[in-house]
């Protein structure tokens, strides 16, 4: 099994050098000019407006809420497509191409494959993360002393690791979709609506008090995208909701592929 | 009486309402070379996949080695190794990492040296990243990962597809050197004379069901024959329309060309009026024979 996780985090080699740089490229565009913005952000205010606070987006006065409503805000929502992308790929794109076929064929149990494509999904999220969060570190330092903030440095490897579990829910969702869908563009159809539900569900479930209740129903309220995500520390228990959420689907992909016709291109009930 | 190494009864498969095989009965000895022919459509891709577990049949049941498709799938691919029809290869790594992956994955003791043996032997350059690489050094890549573990049997789905002759002729070699070694090959092919070439034993595959299985040469002679006779005179047209069994298919001067299906001697006995100076059997192709399984009549 190691050989085959070998295997497949070097066929992600690309992907995890391309979303890192992306990553942090991203957090430079948006961190890195705060230090000439921030007079002007002061005189921003949101409060006013519900729909900003439902998107995540509480205050731009302060560094931690601009960081909270930009870099915190969209992490998960760009991850969440590398999610959809890798999840989907991992098995419907696999079998579209024709190269889970040859795969299939080795002497393994299917059980074992999907486990290592879910690892490989995995790390190279984690790594993906981990080089974002040194990324981050490197421009936050090269800021610090313009900005007025209680943010450390450090900070920035939790608030990337935060990250992690909610993408790993969307990716087993999607891994989940390449299992019972036909082929990986069916599969990307129904991960891509999983995700927009979920974070449009959380979005909307928060503009009203009426339909707060329903908010715990979507990944997004399990990730702290508001300022209090600097100041409240790793939230065991939101990314513990997640992983159970991830291992559920995992579960689900290992049942639904032990079942599937390979190859056939057709639901997994058919 | 030993144990087919392949063994099917009554296997079918539907894909929702379109079939893919039909009470399908095949038995493979140990130490064959086994061909299995059909158009494409025919159920042949379905069928090998069913073996290997990659897909699952709608009724009946297969076996390797005496273990079940189903429920001993890796016990029966340890000791398979399978060349797809359609291969599609990882084009992010080279030739030498991907097969280094499979080696491991195989957890054989790996023989580093066969496998360079047939990398030169195939004319292919390892070392290459696969996107690179043409439709025939994919196909050969595909073939040294079938060959290199040594597996007690090799499933090739339409092996020589791509390959240039000088290659496919390496191929066959393979093929009969897999067998002199005492492994088992089920080789399915749409291309005729190579199956005429290294198999034993052949089943003919059409919309599904089995139509043959029969020994390569009992096949090629039993159906059909091909028989120039040389006269002196030339006979009427119809001479030999009312021998039950023969077919005039063509003439020139001083020569009929016929198929007979039976009936040497009533064809003879028309033939002799007309001085029959000698008479030739013409070798009849598999194809032929095949064609005539398959469109129920031949040209």
């Amino acid at each position: 099994m190691l050989n085959l996780l070998w295997y497949e985090l070097r066929g992600r080699r690309t992907a995890m050098i391309g979303w890192s740089i992306g990553l942090i490229l991203f957090a430079f565009t948006y961190l890195g000019i705060y230090p000439s913005m921030a007079d002007q952000m002061s005189a921003f205010d949101l409060s006013a407006i519900p729909l900003y606070e439902a998107m995540g987006v509480q205050d731009m006065a302060s560094f931690e809420g601009y960081a909270s409503g930009t870099f915190v805000n969209f992490l998960p929502i760009i991850l969440g497509i590398y999610a959809v992308v890798a999840g989907t790929g991992a098995l419907a794109g696999e079998e579209d191409e024709g190269t889970l076929e040859l795969l299939v064929a080795l002497p393994l149990p299917r059980w074992q494959i999907v486990l290592t494509k879910a690892l490989a999904i995995a790390l190279t999220v984690l790594v993906v993360l981990l080089v974002t969060a040194v990324g981050v570190m490197g421009i936050f330092a090269s800021i610090q002393s313009e900005i007025t903030t209680t943010v450390q440095t450090a900070d920035w490897l939790r608030i990337a690791l935060a990250a992690w579990p909610i993408t790993m829910a969307l990716g087993m969702i999607s891994l989940f979709c390449g299992v019972i869908a036909p082929n990986r563009r069916t599969a990307s159809v129904l991960a891509a609506l999983a995700f927009m539900v979920n974070y449009f569900g959380h979005a909307v479930t928060g503009l009203s008090d009426a339909y707060k209740g329903w908010r715990p129903l979507f990944l997004f309220s399990y990730y702290d995208n508001t300022r209090t995500a600097f100041s409240n520390g790793f939230v065991w228990g939101d990314a513990a909701v997640l992983l159970a959420v991830a291992l559920l689907f995992l579960g689900l992909t290992l049942f639904a592929f032990q079942k599937r016709n390979l190859t056939v291109g057709a639901w997994v009930w058919r | 009486m030993t144990q087919p190494v392949v063994s099917t009864q009554n296997l079918t498969l539907y894909y929702g309402r379109q079939r893919g095989i039909e009470a399908l009965d095949l038995n493979i000895e140990a130490g064959e070379v086994f061909g299995f022919l059909g158009p494409n459509g025919a159920g042949k891709t379905t069928t090998l996949r069913i073996l290997l577990d990659i897909i699952r049949p709608t009724q009946g049941q297969a076996h390797l080695f005496g273990l079940d498709c189903q429920k001993e799938g890796v016990a029966i691919r340890q000791r398979v190794s399978y060349l797809p029809g359609e291969l599609s290869l990882p084009t992010t790594l080279t030739a030498n990492q991907y097969l280094d992956m499979l080696a491991a994955v195989r957890g054989r003791g790996h023989d580093r040296t066969r496998r360079d043996t047939l990398c030169q032997r195939l004319n292919l350059d390892p070392t290459r990243r696969m996107r690179d690489y043409s439709r025939g050094n994919k196909q050969k890549v595909g073939l040294v990962a079938a060959f290199m573990s040594q597996p007690d049997l090799l499933i090739l789905d339409e092996p020589t597809g791509g390959l240039d002759p000088l290659v496919q002729q390496t191929v066959l070699e393979l093929v009969r050197e897999a067998q002199a070694d005492g492994r088992t090959v089920f080789f399915s092919s749409h291309i005729l004379p190579e199956v005429q070439a290294v198999c034993d034993r052949v089943a003919i595959i059409r919309e599904g069901r089995l139509v043959a299985t029969e020994r390569v040469e009992t096949l090629t002679h039993q159906q059909f024959r091909r028989l120039k006779l040389y006269l002196q005179t030339m006979p009427p047209v119809d001479a030999f329309a009312a021998v039950a069994g023969v077919t005039e298919i063509g003439r020139e001067p001083g020569v009929v060309l016929l198929e007979v299906r039976q009936n040497v001697a009533g064809l003879l006995q028309a033939a002799v009026p007309y001085g029959l100076n000698d008479l030739e059997t013409l070798p009849v192709t598999l194809e032929e024979v095949f064609l005539a399984y398959y469109g129920g009549s031949h040209a």
